[in-house]
């Protein structure tokens, strides 16, 4: 067994979330990996110690000391790779990961690359194909709904359900062969308009499932949240109110443009994604070109928007222009207007902000709708036929929970997902299923018109061929087993 | 020991269909051949029905005639009756197919056989394969006690290697009714590291034509515009001068008689325990199978000019005589049916296929060559058409020339050797056009596009041929550059349109895309434009080259998508992998991946692709193997 397993070049990574927790782990894994640790550590001989220990020590790099570590060890083949690994569990924290990483590497040890150790696992016979697949899931998965899909795939039951259709289309495929190579038996075919049903229906699966992979998507990637509104709304003042105490978790890093950043949050099991956008700049009732450019565009690759309107300042009419606008770049996606600092609502008597929606519709005054646990109005008119969604003030922290129950509802709503239903997550099913689609509808289509059934069978072939890539391979057996077991052949 | 007889290139065992092919291909490519059989007097013997083609296996007799190979020849100049079946399909199910005279089909393929002046006959029964210390193949030993050498042998032993035949409750040794088993060769090859297994198929009772009441059945003729098999024959007779067949059914009557003998079946009472052929099932497997019908439809084919013997098609069995002549007896017009030879079931050897390589040369001994029914196939076209590559590749080792392989995507016959090799078969294996995920490239109207050159390249295909073939693929070329550019007026095919109910043209439209409209064809463009008439017949009046343009524009949208998925298919072909790989080196293959891929040793991604029990991720993991 030991002999089996191919152990190649040393590799190293840090293998938790970095800056989360207490604790951080860097993995080493590969041929000597023990030895290679062994002069880095001072503590134990590591090299006489058997496989699952774990040995208390310290870490240095030429000569001084890093980091108080724990060290565990595992020899091949009893490891997650397959091969020899060390496990160094340092404290947490940026600095000191990062340095015991670099003494590892200095040590000899490679830098893995994305999924490595994981294709080295698949390697050596710890892991198949559709359960490493899932398993680099599982290492991105940073929320916990997406640690349920990748368990989910692990168990294959996104496998059995593309088996199923699979059948199926086997099925209908077998009867059209089987007037195709035993036309001159005495068997009865399928009519067409059994088969265009058969058809129809599978194909419409197929798109409930391939809509599941947007919700897939975000359950994996988060919720791709872009905060807009004038450079004052307090966009960067709520984002730090949403991330609150859960600000010690999220790495936040420059964005792909100048002025952006991007946060991670996550709230009940879904990840949010902010992206808070430099804001559109107004200058004398002109508004910024270049600003309404960039938030459209963030607001095309987003799955929510959060506009922000700060109720203190005056409403212009360019704003009310600028939210028609991106309103209209939104389509389909979920845009909440948000009302910002209440606390400083002190507006001039004749501000038309003043007036609420309930005074409109009822020609008289009354109350604004009221938020009922937070007492805040919700609701709140900032132009003729224009209100808020919700209202919040950062500062005080009120009206933020119910944001926070909104945004997620507003996600969840907009994709009519059953959230504990089955769900496509890997672009690779996506892209195999959208395929598989396609064909389908081109078997359709050629049914509808009456042609012959081996021109239709290239379509319903083409289709069992991307379902195989993910199920495993299709042969014609199938089609025959199919075929015999059901027909009676032969004169 | 010396022998005898003088060295030879190539010896055939065998002179059914595979060996007849075989024997002829080799000798046809300057090989001295020497085609040894136990009875000279049946060599091109039809032993189950006497009809060739049909869906697929009329494609693989238009491939082995492409090639250069005698069967489609042969076939049409002993011809009956001919039918081009699947009509009404698209040109990929067109399938032609022929009854034959038995008699006159073995008379034509010896006189074809004797025509090759390399070619021996010897009527002898061969004991065993001599091999020496380098696991090679040199020459055979036979019953008489002689030796005869020779650089390769080719084995195409048929149903005879250890055959019985069983009749109910009787069994007795046979190769084929009438004729002796052959015993020897199995064994010797057992030594030497073979595995054997066995197979069983069967044959239903002939019939005394004249004790038949065809008014009780339905008549079917042959077409009156036949098509023949061969590129060669020109033209074949009209239906009125075909024969007809007879097709008739069975009824609970029928399947009740039959049942009161399935205690003395074979069948059932274990006596045979080898597989039969799923799609070829006996009729007492039928009713056994699919009680729940009612009847079974029966073919009744003459068995040639001048005779009247008839076979029963779909009436296989091995029921005891006394059950088949009553159940016979009960079938709606055959109430007073004589019965000339009774059905029978007949076991034989067969080596499982993952012993050959795709040359159809054997892995354990070089130079020894299998084909036909030995390999575990069924079927005289798929015999045939394995005799034509062992005969090829057996010269092509003399020559020391590398091996033909035809692709998946390229014939039938690539279909076939690849299936057998890669997957293996444990029921007689025959062709399907499901079998060929590329069934629109592969067309009986273009096998000689697909496989002239290549048969010309290896030598099999005679200066005659290669002219006509030259011609026509000329003509084709001019009419494509013809009709691409050809403009329809709507004046001129409004009418004709109009009359298929379908939309008229308002402006003129390029023929190809008119042509893809199914309501239309070729042909009858070419009747109602006279223009059009006249620039065609200018180049050819050939029917066959006209329709070749016709299947090319009206299929060109699914001919491209089969041409796009045959291409991502012979880039894992050409991924080779290197031979004698050790796989339990490869931890994470599924077990039955590593136990398929160790004993079939593919040669290609590809090829390991198609190998049942082989994964998805076997596959993957395969290639990042192979990568590192």
């Amino acid at each position: 067994m030991t002999n089996s397993v191919s152990q190649q070049d040393p590799i190293a990574a840090i293998a938790t979330p970095l800056g989360e927790g207490g604790i951080a782990v860097i993995r080493v894994s590969g041929r000597d990996a023990i030895d290679l640790i062994d002069p880095v550590f001072t503590g134990k001989k590591l090299t006489d110690q058997p496989s699952h220990t774990a040995h208390f020590g310290r870490l240095t790099h030429r000569g001084k000391i890093i980091d108080e570590v724990v060290v565990t060890l595992f020899r091949s083949p009893r490891s997650y790779t397959g091969e020899d690994t060390v496990e160094i569990s340092c404290h947490g924290g940026v600095l000191i990961t990062q340095a015991v990483l670099e003494a590892v590497l200095a040590a000899g040890a490679r830098a893995a690359l994305p999924g490595e150790f994981t294709q080295r696992a698949f390697l050596n016979g710890k892991l198949e194909l559709s359960q490493a697949e899932a398993v680099a899931d599982l290492i991105h998965a940073t929320s916990k709904k997406a640690v349920e899909t990748a368990h989910q795939q692990l168990e294959g039951e996104l496998g059995r359900h593309i088996r199923e259709f699979r059948q199926q289309i086997i099925d209908a495929t077998a009867l059209v062969e089987l007037e195709l190579d035993f036309s001159e038996e005495d068997v009865e075919f399928a009519g067409r308009n059994q088969l265009l049903t058969l058809l129809s229906g599978l194909n419409d699966e197929i798109h409930k499932l391939l809509e599941t992979y947007e919700t897939g998507r975000i359950i994996k990637n988060g919720v791709r949240t872009v905060i807009a509104g004038k450079p004052n709304a307090g966009k960067s003042t709520l984002l730090n109110t949403l991330m609150g105490k859960e600000r010690a978790i999220v790495s936040s890093i420059a964005g792909t443009t100048r002025d952006m950043i991007d946060a991670d949050w996550s709230y009940e099991g879904l990840l949010f994604t902010l992206t808070d956008t430099a804001g559109i700049r107004e200058t004398e009732d002109s508004i910024e070109a270049e600003g309404v450019k960039r938030s459209h565009k963030a607001i095309r690759e987003a799955d929510l928007v959060l506009y922000l309107v700060d109720l203190s300042d005056r409403h212009s009419e360019a704003e009310t222009e600028v939210i028609s606008l991106l309103k209209k770049a939104a389509g389909d996606r979920p845009f909440l207007i948000v009302g910002t600092k209440t606390d400083l609502r002190n507006r001039p008597p004749d501000d038309p902000m003043n007036r609420q929606p309930e005074d409109e519709k009822n020609g008289g005054s009354g109350d604004s709708k009221m938020d009922t646990v937070t007492g805040q109005p919700q609701s709140v008119q900032i132009a003729p036929g224009l209100y808020t969604d919700i209202t919040v003030s950062s500062t005080e922290g009120t009206g933020i929970d119910t944001l926070k129950k909104k945004m997620r509802d507003a996600v969840l709503e907009s994709k009519t997902i059953d959230t504990s239903s089955l769900i496509v997550t890997s672009s690779r099913h996506r892209d195999a299923l959208e395929k598989a689609g396609r064909h389908l509808e081109s078997a359709i289509a050629d049914l509808s018109q009456g042609v012959s059934g081996d021109l239709l069978s290239i379509d319903l072939r083409g289709a069992l061929h991307q379902l195989g890539l993910i199920t495993g391979e299709i042969t014609t057996e199938d089609l025959l087993d199919s075929i015999f077991s059901r027909f009676c052949i032969g004169k | 020991m010396s022998s005898l007889y003088s060295h030879f290139d190539v010896i055939v065992i065998g002179g059914g269909h595979a060996g007849s092919e075989a024997a002829a291909a080799a000798a046809q490519m300057g090989c001295k051949t020497l085609m040894i059989t136990m009875n000279l007097n049946a060599i091109g013997q039809m032993s189950c029905n006497p009809a060739m083609g049909g869906v697929a296996k009329g494609q693989l007799v238009r491939e082995i005639d492409a090639l250069g190979g005698l069967s489609g020849i042969v076939s049409d100049r002993s011809g009956v009756q001919f039918r081009m079946l699947n009509r009404s399909k698209g040109p990929a199910m067109w399938s032609p197919r022929s009854q034959n005279d038995r008699a006159l089909y073995a008379q034509i393929m010896r006189e074809e056989l004797e025509k090759k002046e390399n070619l021996f006959f010897r009527q002898d029964n061969v004991t065993s394969i001599l091999v020496n210390d380098k696991k090679e193949a040199y020459g055979i030993e036979t019953q008489s006690g002689q030796q005869i050498l020779s650089h390769t042998v080719i084995v195409t032993s048929g149903t005879f290697l250890n055959g019985i035949i069983h009749i109910g409750e009787k069994q007795y040794g046979g190769g084929r009714s009438g004729e002796r088993s052959s015993t020897g060769i199995t064994e010797c090859l057992e030594t030497h590291g073979f595995t054997s297994g066995r197979l069983k198929t069967g044959t239903p009772p002939r019939i005394d034509g004249r004790t038949i009441d065809y008014d009780k059945l339905e008549i079917q003729y042959g077409d009156d515009d036949a098509q023949p098999f061969s590129f060669l024959t020109d033209e074949l007779p009209p239906a009125d001068k075909q024969m007809t067949c007879w097709i008739g059914y069975t009824n609970n009557d029928v399947h009740g008689v039959l049942r009161t003998g399935f205690s003395r079946s074979p069948m059932f009472n274990g006596r045979i325990k080898s597989t039969g052929p799923r799609y070829c099932p006996s009729i007492e497997d039928k009713i056994n199978r699919f009680a729940e019908r009612d009847r079974h439809q029966l073919f009744l084919e003459p068995e040639g000019w001048n005779t009247y013997e008839m076979y029963l098609n779909g009436f296989s069995t091995s029921l005891p005589e006394d059950v088949q002549f009553n159940a016979l007896r009960t079938i709606p017009g055959f109430e007073n049916a004589f019965m000339i030879r009774p059905g029978y079931a007949i076991e034989y050897d067969y080596f499982p296929p993952h012993q050959i390589k795709r040359s159809m040369e054997t892995k354990i001994l070089s130079n020894l060559f299998f084909a036909g029914q030995i390999n575990g196939t069924t079927g005289y076209e798929e015999a045939a058409c394995q005799g034509l590559m062992a005969g090829i590749n057996a010269a092509r080792k003399v020559a020391v020339q590398e091996a033909l392989v035809l692709k998946r995507s390229e014939a039938y016959i690539g279909v076939l050797v690849d299936d057998l090799v890669s997957k293996g078969t444990d029921e007689p294996y025959r062709m399907f056009t499901s079998r060929a995920e590329h069934r629109i490239l592969l067309r009986q109207d273009n096998a000689d596009l697909r496989l002239t050159e290549i048969g010309y390249r290896m030598g099999m295909v005679t200066e005659e041929r290669m002219q006509r073939f030259t011609r026509k693929k000329e003509n084709i070329d001019k009419l494509h550059d013809l009709l691409t550019d050809y403009s329809v007026r709507p004046e001129v095919y409004n009418p004709l349109l109009e009359s298929k109910e379908t939309a008229g043209l308002r402006q003129t439209m390029k023929l190809p895309k008119l042509i893809t409209r199914p309501q239309i064809s070729i042909f009858e463009m070419i009747a109602v434009d006279e223009n059009l008439r006249e620039s065609v017949h200018a180049i050819t009046t050939d029917r066959n080259e006209i329709e070749q343009l016709e299947i090319r524009f009206k299929y060109a949208g699914y001919i491209q998508k089969e041409f796009e998925m045959a291409e991502e298919l012979n880039r894992k072909e050409s991924m080779v992998i290197p031979t004698n790989l050790d796989y339990t080196r490869i931890k994470s293959l599924s077990t039955e991946g590593r136990l398929k891929l160790s004993k079939v040793q593919p040669e290609t991604i590809g090829q390991a692709g198609r190998i049942s029990g082989v994964s998805a991720s076997d596959l993957a993991v395969l290639m990042v193997y192979l990568k590192n």
